[in-house]
């Protein structure tokens, strides 16, 4: 199992940043190497919303359905793998002052398979840590683009 | 009497072959196949660098029957990214099977784990009793010709004029995804399949083989048969999935005639012509 955050600050409040990531359908557009990010349940959003999802790790791409356990307005949202892949992760917004916010994003991942399955774990690693952190630099100019225009 | 006793055997060899199958089908371990896919990932994406694309154009459920092309002799390195591309995309919890040569599955070691990834025995049976259970299938219709081709005949589909997919898809009334990659065939250097040298050996009747390959192969050098499979080189291996074709809709009651097959057939030379063109600096890149 291996796990991976990666952190940026955003100078707008929460709420600007959490109506970003609250958007599931927009994923596909700023997460890095998310190719499919789409719903699977009535539910649109909160805790039981399913979503198909895939992202480009080396020579494939890999996913599964992930379910949404957790979300706090302005605060937090949270999912975990159903089926595919075994992973979770989550969006973690602490406000830090009124105008600016500390964006972290998470996502851990067992791929079993023993002494290979490790190696691979951190070859992969390597991999999402680097799109978690394009996917904060584009989250950072998505929100301040939204403002500028708002 | 005799009639009888004839029928008799025919009905134990029928049920004998349904239970076989039905054990192969069971044989599938979801969990260790997801065990292996991390060593899987790292032969296709370190030493073969392989490209997968369009497995988005795959219907999210039901069962499909994937109709590829397959090369590197008996390594068949595509298959094992196919295998991956498959199981990672869309987990291991939905099934797929992938038929290959008894000569594969009766391995002693080799077939065991062959078996547990949904490896079964090839036959028409055995394809139709997997469709049923809402799987999909993953079969290559050129078998030992096709893997076997000579180098020069890399970037061809040879499926040898064989239709039995296209009476499957028929009868299971499922649709064909087709299934194309190049490299394989610089894995290693196969000089010629030796159908001329098989015939006159009977290997057809013998062993169900068309082919005798003659190729230069790690580590044996000159390696005849590749009966002990060989070393393949680290040449780039490209796929791609494309668009379903539905021969029952298009073709209805002719779903199997000659006419679907060269429409398929034309389909996958067009689009491993196009993979093929994408290649920069063989077998490297």
């Amino acid at each position: 199992m291996i796990s991976i955050t990666r952190s940026i600050i955003i100078d707008r409040p929460a709420a600007d940043v959490f109506a970003l990531v609250d958007d599931p359908a927009r994923y596909p557009e700023f997460f890095t190497g998310v190719t499919r990010w789409e719903s699977r349940s009535k539910r649109k959003r909160g805790p039981g919303a399913k979503y198909r999802v895939l992202m480009k790790v080396g020579s494939i791409e890999a996913g599964g359905t992930v379910v949404v356990t957790e979300r706090v307005a302005n605060r937090l949202i949270g999912w975990e793998a159903e089926k595919g892949i075994s992973q979770r992760g989550r969006w973690d917004l602490r406000p830090i002052d009124e105008d600016s916010t500390e964006v972290s994003l998470e996502v851990t991942f067992d791929l079993s398979g023993g002494p290979i399955g490790t190696l691979v774990e951190r070859m992969a690693g390597r991999i999402v840590s680097r799109n978690l952190w394009a996917t904060l630099l584009a989250a950072r100019r998505l929100v301040e683009e939204a403002a500028l225009s708002g | 009497m005799s009639a009888q006793t004839a029928r008799a055997v025919t009905e134990d060899e029928r049920k004998s072959l349904v239970r076989g199958t039905a054990a192969e089908l069971d044989a599938r371990d979801p969990e260790f196949i997801r065990y292996q896919l991390p060593g899987m990932w790292l032969f296709s994406t370190v030493y073969f660098r392989a490209e997968v694309s369009g497995f988005e154009r795959v219907p999210e459920d039901g069962p499909v029957m994937f109709v590829g092309n397959h090369s590197g002799g008996n390594m068949t390195p595509d298959s094992m990214v196919f295998m991956l591309g498959f199981n990672t995309y869309f987990g291991v919890e939905r099934p797929i099977y992938a038929l290959a040569h008894s000569l594969v599955t009766s391995w002693p070691i080799v077939g065991r784990l062959a078996k547990r990834w949904g490896i079964i025995t090839a036959g028409p049976n055995a394809a139709s009793a997997a469709l049923k259970t809402g799987a999909s299938v993953l079969v290559y219709p050129g078998g030992d010709v096709d893997t076997h081709r000579p180098w020069t005949a890399r970037h061809e589909i040879r499926f040898d004029g064989r239709r039995g997919f296209l009476r499957l898809a028929k009868r299971a009334g499922v649709p064909i995804v087709p299934v194309v990659s190049v490299g394989g065939q610089d894995t290693y250097l196969p000089l010629t399949d030796g159908q001329a040298a098989a015939r006159f050996l009977r290997l057809d009747k013998l062993a169900r083989l068309k082919v005798l390959p003659v190729s230069l192969a790690l580590p044996w050098g000159l390696n005849v048969g590749d009966f002990l499979g060989h070393i393949p080189l680290p040449a780039k291996i490209r796929m791609e999935v494309l668009e379903p074709i539905d021969v029952n809709e298009r073709f209805g009651e002719r779903a199997d005639s000659k006419d679907a097959y060269d429409y398929v057939v034309d389909r996958m030379q067009e689009s491993l012509t196009a993979l093929a063109a994408d290649r920069v600096l063989p077998p490297l890149l």
